[in-house]
């Protein structure tokens, strides 16, 4: 099959019968948009976009919280030949400065000519014309609607398509450059008779934010690209009732569903029995779950307690993906349940082997499959060295084949690290068994909460604001306590002398204010604790695996301090750890 | 969309101490763990709610008191306080609308 460009896509699906729909918080249908209409209306935003003195090539940041204007503004740009970048809307009107602060790096980064945005934002977001500059306007979607665009603009396969900021942090944002080629390869594979094998009569539903790559290519750009149908649902509508969710699918017989694992979670949690009670699940036949690492436990827990009203374990499909390699990576074989690996936990982490165990309980690691690459692209695990290693043996996830990235955007050396040899090196640790892929952790230190990706740096910057706090002796980090969650950790060091008092209190208060994160624990811990190193990341390695070998003591509750039993007896221990924690990474080489 | 106990729809508005100690129960049930809360007790950093935790206190809240909390209001309820006096204004538009 021909691959298309985004405007022929669109133009594509226009003579198919497939569009979107939009749905109210309650799961009420909106309204829907045939992909007939919706190429109609992403003319005459083109033909605005042009009016406003836009060129082809340019870059424009999207920054609409609707679903229905969003795809709008996204599409119409992409049919003037323009580069959209979509970027997280606010989440509150009320702390409009620090999302100011927060976006202003990306629309930096992107170099975009433009923002647009709703009439509501604009009044907020027209600072970014000043902060920025190569922006020169600043644009509501409501009024760019212009002279219909004649044809969609004449791009190639290999022009860029659209920045994707979902990598990187907001103090340092990366912006992802795909082509058109990337995009058309990724939702082909993903549609196709290796994915999900889409039909005209397959029925999407979706809630993840369009600003994020499994939602907007995932789901919008796929169905687009296939011509089927699928609605859109707010992502707060889901958080707040994960039962919409699930009466959607059954009401409108949908068949495609992606979320991250803690999205079952939910769904297990606080779907109650009344909820259930006219459901019917059994025409979902692809319960896609990716994004964040998949659980077996929760996969289990969420067919047991959703087989009565109609849904198969068959209906599973964990996979990976990441934002450098367009979005999917590998699949399982669609109707079959979950694979699980139950390994030695001690040999997976000291040893890095994927060792089978049957003892279960907690000296067993529970792994989920992610099944297989596409055709025509490749998955390899690398050691240290760069050498591939056999199976069973954890390393470095190595990505190669037409849906991987051009490069960040502006960045040529991290680009060129990224994608040295020819291999898109994901950051994340994984191994191989009979050819399917486990992912068992990250390179990067990045920390990962619902779905989301954060980094130590921006915490920790946030932490540092408060008063007392000891700057540059901040310390946030992500740790898996048995199959749980990430909980996220920071340790401190008050100012030399100042009495701990309600710190952690106010640091939690902070970091949550800026970055909207809640920090599970705040370790304020004596002076002199966390090694002073140039690499940030060292001090991080450093610090989780004292906090993680108990050697950083810490009583119960959510925020704690911690205890100044066996001071030096400690700091002894944890000098000497750290010296042999060095020494073993030396050995092992860049890992 | 709402829970069984909708007595609050018919009612004229309840007097303050009845909506604040119901608005406790649920918070508590949503805690999952003993709290002694003050109206001014912020959810995020006094008890610890993450933003999944807020949603699932609103929810719980139109189950409890039959009432839809517009979604672009929740950010606006960071303390116990304001939890209840959403509760109240939005009883009262029930009541007189």
């Amino acid at each position: 099959m021909a691959l298309l460009t985004l405007p022929e896509a669109v133009c594509a699906a226009a003579r198919t019968g497939g569009g979107y729909g939009y749905l109210a918080e309650d799961g009420r249908t909106a309204s829907r948009q045939s992909f007939a209409e919706l190429l109609d209306d992403a003319l005459s935003i083109g033909g605005g976009l042009h009016d406003a003195g836009l060129r082809p090539g340019e870059t424009i940041a999207v920054i609409v919280p609707e679903a229905r204007d969003f795809l709008t503004a996204f599409l119409g740009a992409a049919c003037a030949g323009l580069v959209p970048a979509p970027l997280y809307p606010p989440a509150r009107l009320d702390q409009f400065e620090a999302y100011l602060r927060q976006t202003a790096p990306a629309v930096r980064v992107s170099r975009a000519a433009a923002v647009v945005t709703t009439t509501g934002l604009r009044r907020i977001l027209g600072a970014l014309q000043a902060d920025v500059s190569t922006v020169r306007a600043v644009l509501a979607i409501e009024r760019l609607r212009g002279a219909r665009l004649q044809a969609v603009a004449p791009v190639k396969l290999d022009d860029p398509v659209f920045l994707q900021f979902t990598s990187g942090s907001t103090s340092d944002p990366k912006g992802v450059v795909l082509t058109h080629r990337n995009l058309a390869e990724n939702v082909t594979a993903i549609a196709g008779p290796h994915g999900l094998r889409l039909t005209d009569t397959d029925r999407g539903i979706s809630w993840l934010p369009l600003f994020h790559d499994m939602g907007l290519i995932g789901m919008a750009l796929t169905v687009l690209y296939r011509g089927c149908f699928t609605d859109f649902l707010s992502p707060l509508a889901f958080l707040k009732r994960p039962a919409t969710w699930l009466r959607v699918i059954s009401r409108t017989r949908a068949t495609i569903s992606f979320a991250p694992n803690f999205a079952y979670d939910l769904c297990v949690r606080r779907v109650q029995p009344r909820d259930m009670a006219d459901l019917d699940l059994s025409c979902w036949r692809v319960a896609g779950c990716g994004a964040e690492p998949v659980r077996a436990e929760t996969l289990a827990a969420f067919a047991k307690k959703f087989a009565d009203v109609g849904f198969r374990a068959e209906a599973f499909l964990p996979s990976y993906g990441m934002a450098e390699h367009t979005l999917a990576v590998t699949f399982p074989p669609l109707d079959r349940a979950p694979r699980v690996d139950a390994v030695n936990a001690e040999q997976l982490s000291s040893a890095r082997r994927a060792v089978p165990s049957s003892t279960g309980g907690a000296a067993c690691t529970e792994l989920v499959s992610c099944g297989r690459p596409f055709p025509g692209h490749d998955v390899r695990i690398a050691g240290p060295s760069g050498r591939s290693l056999a199976e069973r043996h954890v390393g470095q996830i190595l990505l190669r084949g037409p849906s991987v990235f051009r490069g960040y955007l502006g960045r040529e050396d991290l680009s060129r690290e990224t994608l040295a040899g020819g291999w898109l090196h994901s950051g994340d640790l994984g191994y191989l068994a009979d050819g399917e892929l486990y992912v068992c952790g990250r390179v990067k230190d990045t920390i990962i909460v619902n779905g989301r990706n954060y980094y130590p740096h921006d915490l920790e910057q946030a932490a540092s604001d408060v008063e007392g706090v000891r700057k540059g002796r901040v310390v946030a980090f992500g740790t898996q306590p048995g199959t749980g969650r990430d909980r996220i950790v920071i340790v401190l060091e008050p100012i030399h002398g100042q009495p701990a008092g309600d710190l952690a209190e106010r640091v939690r208060g902070r970091v949550i204010e800026a970055t909207g994160v809640l920090v599970d624990e705040v370790v304020v811990a004596p002076s002199g604790t966390i090694p002073k190193t140039t690499s940030g990341k060292l001090q991080r390695v450093r610090v989780r695996q004292w906090y993680e070998s108990g050697v950083l003591l810490r009583p119960r509750g959510v925020t704690s301090r911690v205890r100044l039993v066996g001071y030096l007896v400690r700091t002894q221990l944890v000098y000497a750890r750290a010296h042999a924690a060095d020494m073993l990474r030396g050995l092992a080489g860049r890992h | 969309m709402f829970g069984e106990d909708c007595e609050y729809l018919a009612m004229t508005p309840p007097d303050a101490d009845t909506v604040g100690r119901d608005v406790l129960t649920v918070l508590r049930r949503v805690c999952r763990r003993p709290v002694e809360p003050a109206a001014n007790s912020t959810l995020a950093a006094d008890l610890g709610f993450d933003s999944l935790q807020t949603l699932e206190f609103v929810a719980e809240l139109e189950d409890r008191f039959g009432i839809i909390v517009p979604i672009d209001q929740v950010p606006r309820i960071q303390t116990v306080g304001e939890a209840v006096n959403c509760v109240r204004s939005l009883l009262a538009e029930n009541v007189h609308p």
